[in-house]
């Protein structure tokens, strides 16, 4: 049975929680399936679905940040004199 | 000022000296009155002649020196400013690796680092001509960069967007699988729309792919803009989803103890 945080081995609160310098990326890494799939079933508890349910929140906010990125580069001034 | 500005102000002023010189050296003794008042016309003539070259030719000589050397100057730190604000911004970013900012910053030092020393060089040039020549090679430099920060702007765009796709794809495996593992009897509208925004999430992520993978960053943006929406709201009917389904679960969970 499951129980409290942690249980999901999800790589996206690891990632969260690393500072911007430690932040590992490649851009043609394939999302592993299996790593990010909760492990819920019928015995799971209401506080594994809050789990899943921070998680999800987690990787919007992680979205809208992204987003925030792409603006500030959309807002780069890219003219050479 | 230069060496080339005192040799052409010495020859300037050979233009002024030398002619009045000249006339007032010419024998005189066997001049009319007439001849005479000639003679001293035409070296009034030349000496203001003179001057007027000399000023023309100082003003030429002084002040487009100066001016082309401040414009190149100022053109080459507007140049470097940019890349410069480039290179910042792309370095900022918590969502790619050093050495993918590495990778993506190397064109534009490259570049920069040419620039720098361009202006060196105009700052220490002595001649117009020297000038002119930097002038013509900086631009041959700019024309054949134009594209390097737009360039460096668009690669890291793509490597964002191709994160947002991954984590839209994260979302969208952990609703699935919450969805199919939540067998329980429980009276919440969130249910459907969970299904209705993991369809939706699911079309935006195949088109962002699309998109990515053609480096067609207006369309690869939009996408991106479409799923902050859907993610945002999927988040937000999840957590409706746990609340309304909060004691069926529990009791679902006790009976399988």
């Amino acid at each position: 049975m499951l129980t409290g945080a942690g249980c999901f081995n999800s790589s996206s609160t690891k990632s969260s929680s690393l500072p911007p310098d430690q932040e590992e990326y490649d851009a043609n890494a394939e999302v592993d399936v299996e790593a990010e799939t909760p492990d819920l079933n019928a015995n799971s508890t209401v506080e594994d679905y809050e789990d899943v349910s921070a998680e999800i929140k987690d990787l919007s906010e992680d979205i809208e940040k992204m987003n925030a990125e792409i603006n500030s580069l959309n807002s780069v001034n890219t003219n050479l004199e | 000022m230069n060496v080339k500005n005192l040799l052409s102000l010495f020859v300037v002023l050979q233009l002024i000296v030398m002619p009045v010189f000249a006339v007032q050296a010419a024998p005189k003794d066997n001049l009319t009155a007439e001849e005479q008042a000639e003679l001293e016309a035409k070296a009034a003539e030349s000496k203001a002649q003179a001057q007027e070259t000399a000023a023309e030719v100082a003003e030429k000589l002084g002040l487009e020196f100066a001016d082309l050397q401040v414009k190149l100057i100022a053109g080459l730190d507007k140049s470097v400013e940019a890349i410069d604000n480039a290179i910042d911004t792309i370095n900022a970013s918590v969502y790619m690796s050093s050495e993918t900012k590495v990778e993506l910053t190397d064109g534009l030092k490259t570049l920069q680092g040419k620039l720098l020393d361009y202006r060196r060089q105009v700052n220490n040039a002595d001649t117009m001509e020297e000038l002119q020549a930097m002038n013509t090679e900086v631009i041959a430099l700019l024309k054949a960069n134009k594209t390097v920060i737009i360039d460096a702007i668009k690669e890291s765009m793509l490597v964002i967007t191709e994160q947002v796709s991954q984590s839209v794809e994260k979302i969208k495996i952990k609703a699935e699988a919450a969805l199919k593992a939540l067998d329980v009897e429980c009276d919440s509208e969130s249910f459907a729309e969970i299904e209705k925004l993991v369809a939706e999430l699911e079309t935006t992520n195949a088109s962002l792919k699309v998109a990515i993978e053609a480096e067609d960053v207006a369309t690869a943006k939009t996408q991106a803009r479409a799923a902050i929406s859907l993610s945002v709201n999927l988040a937000a009917s999840f957590a409706v989803l746990v609340d309304d389904c909060e004691e069926e679960i529990q009791a679902q969970a006790e009976i399988n103890l």
